[in-house]
């Protein structure tokens, strides 16, 4: 039913040590798995149990986009899988349970942390059973407009298929759920409160509790996280013409330039040109590569991320990453495929440069020579006040009120 | 009937094959009785033909190829990506990253110099015709192989189709563009084919009218990107309220043009006839028509007809020589 191997080489870095969010999701987690109020299976459940959802929706089977801006698009969703109220709050407890990992310790909030926009602030994750996830978390703002998932994939169009990468991938082990398949549901199949979770997000079936549902109600949960009321969203779409700084506005003038042509990559409502929509017609995906490596003076980038050849196979396609979304991204460091540049200062300097020159170790070579480098990543000269302008801007793309939402918070803390 | 729009080159190809291909096409009676003279153009109701009353509107569609000298343009053989010689003044071998264009202003020219507007049928996709704003339609040559991977995709479109009043239509006049009530829509609401994240450029917010990114084998990108520059913005998200100072919008006029039977042709070797793909004079890689881009445009915009410096068409863009009609 799963496609194990596919976490070889493609897989998302998803699940390191939450810190915090580990500790108090053992607590909620050993609640839930220990308590006194866990009734065998089979018991009667009242499927109309009310799930407390903040927005108190008319019917929770009508999920409204109201947190999309009027004039931007709302994302696209498959058919295969519609947004119900019901769905994503299952997916929002799902997110935060470590009952969904093999041995119980970890939870995609785990790596995914909301005061970090969804990152988790270390170079590379750390999977439930300690192995090192070889790509850097990403912060999941807006996902549900992008056009395919994770760092180097091209083939992830759905995101419950790139779900079942932290979920049962075995190279290396993130949630490890893969040899402990019957148990994991298990889990959920003696809670009542699950139960009454799944039987109101899947109401015509009579055996909900599955792990094509789970990644439905995950993938509806991600898909809900959207993120617009950063102050350049309040300035652009919302008509609060105080929302930036001057700097800030300097700065989006120079994004936008030609000279540094951050726009050819970056340029768009989502900040990527890895995009989809509710009116796309034509698919676009968008991958780089931007000269971080150049090993062997080949193009190549460090195994096991070379980048979508490692998928496609075909050798111009050495280093192309997907170019991420560039919001929230002052808070989700440290940055690139593999965490590591630790800071927008530096991000700037390697772009300012036309590439990193690695100058010791492994990996030694200049990224600026590396043979199948975007063109637009050509280097330019920013004066400090320019540079300064340019950070301003990215810092306006924080969406302070995404970090603190109650809807995308941990149900188990609350 | 005036030929100076054309080339000499192209003059000559049309002479010689539109006239014997328009007595094939429509050298014989027609259903309604009337004898016609051999018009390539010849365009008739299907209905009721004959009948003033139901003169009823008839579809065409223009047929585009995309070249590169006298190749057929592709982004790959199937596999590898396709590379083409001779290209440019350093007589570069180059392959195609992209192969993009908008066409706009579409009409037709009749027997009597009239210019007659197609309505683009509104396919949701290539296509697009408004009440209020005209329309715009995009050729889009890339199949997203080869090395047209990164800002390519699957689809392709090679013509254009619309509906006329019936008529005798002998030549055709379009612009190489976006028009300006369409071209700063917001990428992120507007109606396809102005939705492409890879055909908006953010800095205008416009759309580059043409996308055709050359790689120099064993060398740099060489890219041509066409759109109106000069934009008076507040800033930049928001979009100018009066026409840009420079339009670069060619218009390109062919006639004796046979919608049936002719195909036009972009030619990409044309377009960079007088570049060397080998050096990047400019700040960005190729021209990218914007105004420090100046030392890679200046000499190629007269290829389409447009003086750099101005955005506007030098003479009535007549002198462009990358539209022709294929052989």
């Amino acid at each position: 039913m799963y496609d194990r191997g596919m976490s070889m080489g493609s897989s998302l870095g998803t699940c390191g040590q939450g810190r915090r969010l580990l500790l108090l999701g053992v607590v909620a987690f050993a609640a839930a798995a220990c308590g006194d109020d866990v009734e065998p299976m089979g018991e009667p459940v009242d499927a109309s149990v009310p799930v407390e959802y903040d927005a108190a929706p008319v019917d929770p089977n009508i999920f409204v986009w109201d947190m999309v801006p009027e004039g931007l698009p709302k994302p696209f969703v498959p058919e295969e899988n519609p947004m119900t109220y019901t769905k994503v709050e299952l997916g929002r407890y799902l997110f935060f349970d470590e009952q969904l990992s093999g041995n119980g310790t970890q939870s995609c909030g785990s790596c995914h942390e909301q005061e970090l926009a969804f990152a988790d602030g270390i170079a590379l994750p750390i999977g439930s059973t300690g192995e090192v996830v070889p790509r850097n978390s990403l912060g999941l703002m807006n996902v549900a407009y992008h056009t395919t998932f994770t760092w180097m994939n091209p083939e992830f169009h759905d995101l419950r298929t790139q779900i079942q990468v932290p979920l049962f991938g075995e190279f290396p082990v993130e949630l490890g759920v893969s040899g402990n398949d019957e148990e994991v549901l298990m889990r959920f199949s003696i809670d009542p409160d699950y139960i009454a979770r799944f039987a109101a997000a899947f109401p015509d079936e009579d055996d909900p509790i599955t792990f094509g549902n789970i990644a439905k109600a995950l993938a509806s949960f991600v898909r809900s996280m959207v993120s617009f009321d950063s102050p350049y969203d309040r300035h652009s779409y919302k008509g609060d013409t105080t929302a930036m700084s001057e700097s800030a506005l300097r700065g989006q003038e120079l994004f936008f330039e030609e000279r540094i042509d951050c726009h050819h990559c970056h340029g768009n409502f989502h900040f990527s040109l890895n995009v989809r929509h509710e009116n796309t017609v034509f698919i676009e995906t968008g991958f780089a590569n931007n000269g971080l490596y150049n090993v062997g003076n080949n193009g190549s980038y460090p195994a096991p991320s070379e980048g979508l050849v490692a998928i496609t196979e075909r050798i111009q396609d050495r280093g192309k990453m997907r170019t991420s979304s560039l919001r929230n991204v002052a808070i989700t460091g440290p940055y690139m495929h593999d965490g590591s540049i630790e800071t927008l200062e530096e991000v700037l300097d390697m772009y300012e440069r036309g590439g990193r020159f690695v100058t010791s170790g492994p990996n030694v070579g200049d990224g600026r020579d590396n043979p199948f480098k975007s063109e637009f990543v050509h280097g330019f000269v920013l004066t400090e006040q320019e540079r300064a302008d340019v950070l301003a801007f990215l810092e306006s793309l924080t969406d302070e009120t995404f970090l603190v939402d109650p809807k995308f918070s941990n149900p188990f803390e609350q | 009937m005036s030929f100076s729009i054309l080339s000499k080159r192209t003059l000559l190809t049309t002479l010689g094959l539109t006239l014997p291909l328009s007595l094939a096409a429509c050298g014989g009676d027609d259903d309604d009785g009337h004898s016609h003279e051999a018009d390539a153009g010849q365009v008739q109701a299907d209905a009721a033909a004959g009948d003033p009353d139901a003169a009823t509107d008839v579809t065409v569609t223009l047929n585009f190829e995309a070249m590169v000298g006298t190749e057929a343009f592709a982004c790959s053989d199937g596999k590898a990506a396709k590379t083409y010689t001779n290209v440019g003044t350093a007589a570069s071998e180059v392959s195609f990253k992209d192969f993009r264009f908008y066409v706009s202003e579409v009409r037709l020219i009749d027997d009597a110099d009239n210019e007659v507007a197609l309505t683009l049928e509104n396919d949701g996709a290539f296509q697009l015709q408004t009440d209020a704003d005209g329309h715009v339609a995009l050729l889009d040559f890339e199949d997203g192989t080869g090395n047209c991977t990164d800002s390519g995709n699957s689809n392709i479109n090679t013509s254009v189709s619309g509906t006329v009043p019936p008529g005798n239509y002998t030549g055709v006049v379009f612009e190489l563009g976006v028009p300006f009530a369409m071209n700063h829509l917001d990428v992120a609401t507007a109606e396809s084919p102005l939705n492409i994240s890879a055909l908006y450029w953010a800095w205008a917010i416009g759309h580059k009218f043409a996308r055709i990114d050359y790689t120099v084998i064993g060398g740099a990108a060489w890219n041509f990107h066409l759109g109106s520059t000069g934009c008076a913005t507040e800033g930049m998200t928001s979009p100018p309220t009066e026409e840009c100072s420079k339009p670069n919008r060619p218009i390109i006029r062919i006639e004796n043009f046979s919608h049936e039977t002719d195909v036009i042709t972009l030619d990409a070797a044309a377009i960079v006839a007088d570049s060397d793909l080998t050096t990047n004079a400019g700040m960005t890689p190729g021209c990218m028509s914007f105004s420090q881009d100046e030392p890679d445009c200046t000499p190629l915009f007269p290829n389409l007809g447009i003086d750099y410096a101005t955005g506007a068409c030098i003479g009535d863009c007549a002198d462009q020589s990358i539209f022709s009609l294929a052989e």
